[in-house]
């Protein structure tokens, strides 16, 4: 076990982008979990002062409701990595599944599966997340698992070329012929040597799912009992011009996040991959 | 058909009338203008023929001939389209459906591209191990671990131990197909097919390997498939020799009897253009004329009618079979065999 971690953190080490994304990942962490002691006011508390311009008193200035922007910021982020995570999470794991069976068995379970993925497809997701928003309330349980049931098509499509190709590999057919049963095949042999495209779709599966519930709450669908980014831009949205502070930092902690991901996702990409590993190494 | 060959003996691998067609689904133009909706690939198109343990038989033939497929096909690695192979008598769909991991346990293969053969993500001292719990070898994974350490150093690979957590991409080929052959060996087949072990190989190995999968297969025992392009090495390793044309065998005989008497002229033409390391030696090489063939439009009667040199017109309608030319020496050939 210590040695396990040993190598993981020779293996993080190495890595540039997996590094920065992973510090920042943290600074993401430790802000959602600190958020009561770091905050400055209640989410919710409504001061005197509106659409106040960043100051002392407040570091990101406030909205429209004199609600303080730091302090919602801080206690969104919550939401949102709840919520991207969630969602993405239920994405790959479906897209993973789905496409490598599909790709890998071929044949008609090939042909089942590739219809329903291009009805899923053709679904828009967003407009579902809103009738199911519509009909079930605005719960966040409701929105990540939707979003997550509706958006692994492009998981699946990824996994199912990987498959398609890797069954051609000699390495693939050998075990085949050594007696691993397909089963056993496609899980310890097709999907690891495939999931790097998906690792990489996912994490900016988990920036895409943190956008579209910002949609929803910039819509005025969002869970009204939970604060989240989208809201912030949304009650900044009427202030465009005479209070910039307000979809702006709320607009930067989104595109904070969005890379967060995506370089711990592409270093991830670099890690996994035995010769991109090495790679790495001479760069370094 | 080659019963003669090892009457003797009773086959541990038969294989009867096997075929194997693709098929393909777009629009063909046949050689004489008409459309077919579909082309129809026979990569094997009925191979007969039987191997008696411990026997090698060499496969020969150009690109395309169809001796990959039957390696595949004789592993069970593609299914017949038509025909059966039986392996001790035992039709070997049957022992697939019925126990797996005991059918594979008796037919092995090594593969042409050894940098390929085991996955990337995989150290060999685990691609050793989990094909030993696979198939129930070794009571603990560290029993395993040693066992595999024995196999390593049998096969040459030393130190041994430090092969284990290494992984196949920082082996070189030939150390590669070694670990193939020791991992297809640790199951104790009684029928390997070595699919073109070496072509990827530097020359300066090929006779280690070759070597080994002799060494290995004769103690113990194992019948060997070997499948080459490569006619000097297919004569050093194998006791017989059958030629593919167009997914059929077009002769079969003792190794050295086909090459250095080949009858049929497919045969003829392959051993007459095979390179010689003598400069000096002098020899006449057929030249066949026209195409290799596509295994889509197979001609009737003779496949090898249309570059045929000894074609008559009586080739065109009597359907070859391989017939006894003397002394177990088979050809599929009228014009050799007569009648």
């Amino acid at each position: 076990m210590k040695k396990t971690l040993q190598k993981a953190w020779a293996v993080i080490r190495g890595n540039t982008q997996l590094k920065i994304g992973l510090v920042l990942l943290c600074l993401l962490l430790l802000t959602a979990l600190l958020a009561p002691l770091l905050a400055p006011y209640e989410p919710f508390f409504l001061s005197d002062e509106l659409v106040a311009a960043p100051s002392g008193v407040h570091p990101l200035g406030t909205d429209g409701l004199g609600r303080d922007v730091l302090s919602m910021l801080i206690f969104g982020t919550r939401t949102s990595l709840v919520v991207g995570i969630t969602a993405a999470f239920i994405a790959g794991i479906i897209g993973t599944l789905l496409g490598g069976v599909a790709g890998y068995f071929g044949g008609r379970t090939d042909a089942v599966l590739g219809e329903l993925i291009n009805i899923f497809m053709m679904m828009p997701t967003f407009f579902l997340v809103l009738i199911v928003v519509a009909l079930f309330g605005s719960g966040l349980f409701n929105v990540m698992v939707v979003m997550g049931l509706t958006s692994w098509v492009g998981n699946a499509k990824l996994m199912r070329a990987q498959a398609m190709s890797l069954r051609q590999r000699t390495f693939v057919r050998a075990s085949e012929a050594i007696g691993e049963s397909r089963l056993s095949i496609l899980f310890r042999h097709v999907i690891p040597n495939g999931i790097f495209p998906i690792i990489a779709n996912t994490t900016m599966g988990i920036a895409s799912a943190i956008l579209t519930e910002s949609s929803l709450a910039f819509l005025g669908l969002g869970d009204p009992n939970i604060i989240s980014w989208g809201q912030v831009i949304q009650s900044g949205k009427s202030y465009l011009t005479n209070g910039w502070w307000i979809c702006l930092f709320g607009g930067l902690a989104i595109i904070y996040t969005v890379v967060t991901f995506y370089l711990i996702g592409d270093g991830l990409n670099r890690v996994l991959s035995p010769k991109l590993r090495d790679l790495g190494k001479e760069g370094s | 058909m080659s019963k003669a060959l090892s009457s003797e003996r009773v086959p541990v691998l038969r294989a009867e009338e096997v075929r194997r067609h693709y098929v393909q689904k777009k629009k063909h133009v046949r050689p004489d203008g008409t459309v077919a909706r579909r082309a129809v690939v026979k990569a094997v198109d009925g191979v007969s023929f039987a191997i008696a343990p411990g026997e090698i038989a060499g496969v020969i033939g150009e690109s395309g001939c169809g001796k990959s497929t039957l390696g595949r096909l004789l592993v069970r690695l593609e299914k017949c389209t038509a025909g059966g192979i039986y392996l001790d008598g035992t039709d070997m769909e049957a022992l697939y459906r019925g126990d797996r991991l005991a059918f594979r346990r008796q037919t092995q293969m090594v593969f042409q591209n050894p940098f390929d053969t085991f996955d990337p993500r995989h150290s060999i001292g685990k691609i050793l191990t989990d094909t030993m719990k696979l198939h129930h070898i070794g009571g603990s994974e560290a029993e395993r671990r040693e066992l595999a350490v024995q196999e390593l150093a049998s096969a040459g690979l030393l130190p041994a131990e430090s092969f284990l957590d290494r992984f196949p991409y920082e082996l070189s080929g030939g150390q590669l197909q070694r670990i193939s052959i020791l991992r297809s060996m640790l199951l104790g087949p009684k029928v390997m097919v070595a699919d073109e072990p070496v072509s990827m190989l530097d020359v300066s190995i090929r006779a280690d390997i070759i070597n080994l999968l002799y060494e290995t297969t004769r103690r113990e025992n194992t019948a060997m498939v070997f499948i080459s392009h490569d006619i000097t090495t297919t004569r050093y390793i194998s006791d017989t020799i059958a030629v593919m044309y167009l997914g059929r065998i077009v002769e079969l005989g003792q190794a050295d009897e086909v090459v250095t008497n080949p009858q049929h002229p497919y045969t003829q033409a392959l051993i007459s253009n095979c390179g010689s390391i003598d400069p000096r030696e002098k020899r006449q090489a057929i030249h066949l004329p026209g195409e290799p063939p596509t295994p889509v439009d197979i001609p009737a009667g003779c496949p090898f009618r249309p570059r045929c040199p000894r074609a008559a017109a009586a080739c065109r309608e009597r359907e070859q079979t391989l017939r006894d030319a003397g002394a177990n020496h088979f050809v599929c050939c009228s014009q050799v065999t007569g009648l």
